[in-house]
């Protein structure tokens, strides 16, 4: 059983951490930041929710997080493909002097690492540690 | 074989401060005379394409999509692959 | 440069003298900190400032921030797929120790 300290730290904090990872993943062309950081960001508060409630509601959020890891992976190819049929170069600038092409690809990328990230967090999160078999 | 602790400690400790100078002195020689690469000039005269002033993000997700592209892809991989594991292990308890 | 160098070499040193698999995969971490350091260190130009065109200064060079980038991710993902591949191994065998799974007699 969690702490009362812990649970409502965590539900208060993690609306603003989400919401900073979106602030540095849209602003990546204005300031530093991208989508890469972005993503983690937002999987850091993904994960510090997860790790201090017990609630099964929230564990069933993230049950397929995966399948956001695929579609993100693909969005990225199929942003690429876009520049190749209508403008004639793999991941061309659809849009020259605008950052345009620059957020689409930063939102891409920052739902593939959060989803990822959190995937990877929850496969480890679910671990046993205890040998099975001991030989 | 049979070489002792301390043996073994002094031999790797010879072996790391060898490799030490190697790399120092590799890595002077580059690193002195040429500060500015023209490839950096080149980032700063066509940034404005972009549309960004951020040059970090512009040369990965403009000059090099490419590459970002293949970094997605091996955090996938990287996933999917542990995910795969995963499964295994269920399907073996079950068995 | 020679700090890098020197974080890559503790890690080389971890890497020839641990027999944990865990901390066998820390020292690959420390040597990618030591070379994420030697790549950023190489890019730097006196007087340069984080690469953000706001106004005309003169910059560092971004090239090796964006590499490294990339590098961050890769090492994030062996890390995790090697944490991964351990705890299968832990399962099967009940250690972490690199020599035991060889049979046991031989020390590292």
């Amino acid at each position: 059983m969690k702490s009362p300290i812990v649970k409502t730290a965590g539900r208060a904090l993690t609306p603003f951490v989400l919401l900073y990872g979106a602030y540095v993943t849209l602003f990546g062309v204005l300031s530093p930041g991208g989508g890469f950081p972005g993503g983690v960001i937002m999987a850091s508060g993904v994960i510090l929710i997860l790790v201090s409630h017990d609630s099964e509601k929230i564990k069933s959020l993230v049950e397929n997080i995966e399948w956001f890891d695929t579609f993100g992976a693909f969005a990225f190819l199929l942003v690429g493909l876009g520049g190749l049929f209508l403008s004639g170069a793999y991941f061309a600038n659809l849009w020259p002097r605008s950052p345009v092409m620059l957020i689409l690809l930063d939102i891409v990328v920052s739902l593939k690492v959060f989803a990822g990230t959190v995937a990877l967090f929850v496969y480890f999160f679910k671990q046993e540690v205890e040998p099975s078999s001991t030989e | 074989m049979k070489a002792s602790g301390l043996q073994k400690n002094i031999l790797t400790m010879a072996l790391l401060l060898i490799i030490a100078v190697l790399l120092i002195n590799g890595l002077r020689l580059e690193h002195e005379d040429k500060r500015e690469s023209s490839l950096h000039e080149y980032y700063l005269e066509t940034y404005e394409d972009a549309g960004s002033v951020n040059l970090v993000e512009t040369i990965l997700l403009n000059y090099r999509a490419y590459d970002t592209f293949g970094e997605v892809m091996v955090l996938y991989i990287a996933v999917a692959g542990i995910l795969i594991l995963g499964e295994e292990e269920k399907e073996g308890e079950k068995r | 440069m020679n700090v890098s160098i020197l974080v890559v070499l503790v890690g080389l040193y971890g890497l020839t003298n641990n027999d944990n698999a865990i901390k066998l995969l820390m020292s690959l971490s420390v040597m990618g900190s030591g070379v994420i350091l030697l790549f950023v260190t190489v890019g730097y130009i006196p007087g340069g400032e984080a690469p953000l065109m706001t106004s005309h200064i003169s910059t560092v060079d971004p090239l090796p921030h964006s590499v490294m980038i990339t590098f961050i991710v890769i090492n994030l993902a062996t890390t995790a797929l090697g944490l991964a591949l351990i705890f299968q191994l832990y399962r099967r065998y009940g250690t972490i120790k690199v020599s035991e799974y060889f049979g046991g007699d031989e020390k590292l």
